[in-house]
């Protein structure tokens, strides 16, 4: 077959409405007769209600009904979890869509206003008098199982939401080790900042009780599901709409209290209401990623074979749980603590923890980052304790070439790698010996130059749904695809993945485009729609193209076969001698003869003469469910300086080797790359939450949120190798997440060689100047470098 | 937050107490201060117009003055709520004779929530500072005038 745009840099056909202003989000929908809804949230980490009163709001223009906690409760259901992991002793506490006596973090929401503009209902929020009485609160994970902190649940009487446990029993190799090395790690909390805030616009109409919801989601019809339950409205009268969504990075999975609410409100009053959360909301009222305390031993030889790894972790849930959230601290993470080395003992144990915060749910890489920082972390830590280089570690350690398929300790079968191949490409791009000796030359000069490896692999492609099952998830993880070839061989796709700035309608293109030999012009790509496409999981855990771009590929190879069929009656020859490739179909041998894909769909359109059996028409759905995730790897290089005076962190180069199968569009995959490296060296050294012993949000907005800025960054290096997966149809393995995973502890372990001289081993992220001047002085105040 | 500090006044610490225990002086001296109403139980209903960076906004609580030794001291307590969430303030006041008239020292604590505290925290140290020294300046004027 031949592959014209497989590989190809295709310019994003989305890009064509998103720069001319002509994109749809929520927001920017209109409708005739719509109300706006604004949300009052709770000032207080954690409170009694005692009253609420509603009148003077109710009173204010424009205003046409205030709805509190009490009003609702009775109409809607709680906002559920839609993962509970096995044996983790999930207490399940019940979160109402607006609190109705107590609150228990700053953002939850305890009033809807709506009004006829988006000012009057934000100016009569601050005329409901709630009578608070503030309860202690506490933010802290670790502090929050100590039996003097305040309770949240009473539900969960120690604050614990889960407590899980994986792996094989490793005391015994530890008690025998040469060498053990232990760290503890923070990996702080992150607020996910999508360039688009949520929204939420809804229309109900009460002759025919159907409900059409424009959401800012990137997975509709997971949204259909639950709202349906929440709200008590069938799934089939229920119409969600994701058109254009300005990035999620996971915090747009989860189904929320505010898009339940505008929800109800468009029932209960019988307009269309349209909610839209502002910049300083988002800080308080999305959900949040990461904030992990952890624990880490390896043990390994003096030559430098690790043995054994272990991992203890108290993960924070927030107040409640998000619909993925009791997932991403447990499966996502537990399962590939070892990392992308051969080690045959390993375990984790993950006490996650309910707190007086915004809960946490998926952020980009959601639990691989975690544990990809802590394996490539603590690799870096035994490295030194040995005198190893780390590098040379890394090699002894990866599990090699002839090693796959790879059965990791948790039973968890890695599909395809070189692991080598990746670390050998950055060495040989870099020169990393002299990168070395640049670094000892510097040293002399009092200059700190760091270099820091992350040789990382993620399981993504989520995931076969056999194992969604099994591991808790409340849904299914296959894809479905539509392929919808119209009379004059235009085509109609549709695909149950969401995509969300991923590029999909370009790549997803190029792969129709290919399988059927139409040009791309001729295809539209339509998702994000429940009443278009039948059904479909999402778009998360980088699996659009891995398992919706099979489905697609499994649906094109219908067509062609369907096809084929009719082709072959138009050319009087056997089916079995018949010829395809790039649309074209022709008798074997006789290409001239040849009869195109479009004349073949009009025949079977117009039925005037088809093959006997053959139904007309040419439309064809698949559904894929994977055989296993899909495990994309390599190796990521962070090059630093550290300016001793300043304790200020300077990327001097970034390298990312990375392998995701074969490339369906290089240059989506590189902006792939860009984006999720830039995220990543954002937790490494700028962004953070920080909550005040209150329970306060104190760095709740960008003045205090330190989002990584373009200048920050010197131009981001590219590499990649191709090795397929070997059950994907496409090969394909999945790139939204690889820079988000690997590159936090590439940085880290950069600025940690760097600062080696002074003794600095470990320093908690973010790596801004005052922490790095701070160890430096410490490290000055004992005699300064070695 | 930790609210601490100073400020000598030419006034006898009679003078100064009475001034500071004044509601009409004090919503002429109160940067923001917009009403102070006594309510029945001793305890008066404040209104404060505040801005600190974007939050802007009318604050409407209770303020009390408790533990009052005449012309010694008294604690402020504070709870207010507006458009950036709340603002908690518990204020020991004292007024201590000291050449040329009266030490005023205040120390205690405000806690401020919601948006003003995930927006202005890293301000309200200087912010409060400023106010305060507003305020003593004008309790200064007034105390010359008496």
């Amino acid at each position: 077959m031949s592959r014209k745009l497989w590989g190809e840099n295709v310019a994003r056909r989305e890009d064509i409405r998103l720069v001319q202003g002509q994109g749809q989000f929520t927001d920017d929908r209109v409708l005739p007769g719509m109300l706006y809804a604004a949300i009052l949230r709770s000032p207080h980490a954690h409170a009694k209600i005692r009253q609420i009163d509603v009148a003077s709001a109710q009173k204010m223009p424009g205003v046409i009904k205030v709805y509190t906690g009490s009003m609702v409760s009775g109409h809607l259901g709680t906002i559920p979890t839609a993962w509970i992991p096995p044996d983790s002793q999930l207490k399940m506490v019940p979160h109402p869509p607006l609190a109705v006596d107590r609150v228990r973090y700053v953002g939850e929401a305890v009033a809807l206003v709506v009004a006829q503009d988006p000012y009057q209902a934000e100016e009569a929020l601050y005329r409901i008098l709630v009578d608070y009485e503030p309860l202690p609160a506490i933010s802290d994970p670790v502090q929050a199982l100590e039996s003097s902190s305040p309770r949240l649940h009473e539900e969960a009487p120690e604050n614990v939401a889960l407590h899980w446990k994986v792996g094989t029993d490793t005391d015994e190799v530890f008690s025998g080790a040469d060498v053990v090395v232990r760290q503890t790690f923070r990996q702080q909390r992150l607020i996910p900042n999508p360039m688009e805030p949520r929204s939420a616009l809804v229309q109900y109409n009460s002759a025919t009780g159907d409900m059409t919801a424009w959401l800012t989601t990137q997975n509709p019809h997971i949204h259909r599901f639950l709202m349906s339950g929440i709200l008590g409205i069938p799934e089939h009268k229920l119409r969600v709409i994701a058109q254009d969504v300005g990035g999620g990075f996971g915090s747009k999975i989860a189904c929320y209290a505010d898009e339940v609410l505008t929800a109800f409100a468009a029932r209960d009053l019988m307009r269309p209401v349209k909610w839209t959360e502002s910049r300083s909301e988002h800080f308080v009222a999305t959900t949040h990623g990461r904030d992990h305390y952890d624990e880490v031993e390896l043990a390994g030889t003096k030559a430098g074979r690790v043995l054994a790894v272990r991992v203890k972790t108290y993960a924070n849930m927030g107040a409640y749980l998000s619909t993925a959230g009791p997932g991403v601290p447990t499966i996502l993470f537990g399962l590939i603590v070892n990392g992308a080395y051969d080690i045959a003992q390993a375990s984790a144990e993950v006490y996650g923890v309910f707190t007086n915060t915004t809960p946490v749910d998926a952020y980009r890489g959601a639990g691989r980052p975690e544990a990809t920082f802590l394996i490539e972390r603590i690799m870096d830590v035994y490295a030194r304790e040995i005198g190893m280089d780390p590098v040379e570690l890394r090699r002894i350690n990866l599990i090699k070439k002839e090693q796959f398929p790879y059965t990791n300790p948790f039973g968890i079968v890695y599909d395809s790698g070189d692991y080598h191949q990746t670390l050998d490409l950055a060495l040989k791009t870099l020169d990393y010996a002299s990168l070395r000796q640049e670094r000892e030359a510097l040293r002399r000069q009092h200059k700190y130059m760091g270099v820091g490896f992350s040789t990382y692999v993620e399981m993504c492609g989520l995931g076969p749904s056999q194992v969604a099952g099994a591991v808790g998830f409340q849904g299914g993880l296959w894809e479905s695809a539509t392929i919808r070839l119209h009379p004059t061989g235009k085509a109609t796709v549709l695909t149950g993945a969401s995509p969300h700035g991923q590029g999909e309608e370009t790549t997803f293109g190029q792969i129709v485009a290919d399988r059927l030999g139409i040009p791309l012009e001729d295809i539209d790509v339509v998702h994000g729609d429940t009443d278009r496409v039948s059904m479909g999981w999402g778009t998360y855990g980088s699996r659009s193209t891995a398992v919706g771009g099979g489905a697609l590929a499994k649906a094109a190879d219908r067509i062609v076969e369907k096809a084929k069929i009719i082709a072959a009656h138009m050319l009087e020859v056997p089916v079995g001698a018949v010829q395809y490739d790039a649309g074209q179909f022709y008798p074997e041998g006789s290409r001239e003869r040849a009869v195109g894909i479009q004349d073949v769909t009009l025949q079977a359109h117009l039925g005037w003469n088809l093959p006997e059996g053959v139904e007309p028409g040419m439309e064809v759905s698949a559904f894929y469910d994977p055989t296993n995730f899909t495990y994309p790897f390599g190796t990521h290089v962070a090059v630093v300086s550290v300016d001793p005076d300043t304790g200020e962190v300077k990327l001097l180069r970034y390298l990312a080797v990375d392998d995701c199968g074969p490339a369906i569009n290089p240059m989506i995959v590189e902006g792939q790359v860009h984006g999720g490296v830039v995220q990543g060296v954002g937790q490494a050294l700028y962004e953070g939450a920080v909550y005040d012993g209150d329970g306060q949000l104190v760095s709740g907005s960008f003045m205090d949120y330190a989002m990584p800025k373009a200048r920050f960054f010197p131009r981001l290096e590219t590499q990649r190798t191709e090795t397929p997966s070997p059950h994907n149809p496409l090969g394909v393995k999945g790139v939204g997440e690889t820079g988000t995973i690997a590159s936090t502890p590439a940085v880290v372990n950069a600025v940690m060689d760097a600062l080696s001289s002074f003794g600095v081993v470990n320093l908690d992220m973010p790596l801004t100047p005052p922490k790095v001047w701070q160890a430096i002085q410490t490290s000055m105040a004992k005699g300064g470098p070695s | 937050m930790e609210l601490k500090g100073r400020k000598v006044i030419e006034a006898s610490p009679e003078v100064c107490f009475r001034l500071l225990r004044d509601p009409d002086v004090l919503v002429r001296t109160m940067p923001g201060l917009k009403e102070l109403e006594p309510q029945e139980d001793g305890t008066y209903r404040a209104v404060m117009e505040m801005g600190v960076g974007a939050i802007k906004g009318r604050y409407a609580g209770r303020l009390s003055m408790e533990d009052v030794v005449d012309n010694t001291s008294y604690r402020l307590v504070m709870d207010g709520q507006g458009p950036g969430g709340f603002v908690n303030v518990n204020l020991m006041v004292q007024f201590n004779s000291q050449e040329p008239g009266c030490e005023i020292q205040y120390e205690g604590e405000a806690k401020v929530g919601g948006t003003v505290a995930g927006v202005g925290q890293r301000m309200l140290g200087g912010v409060s500072t400023f106010i305060m020294n507003q305020f003593f300046d004008k309790v200064a004027k007034e105390a010359q005038q008496q």
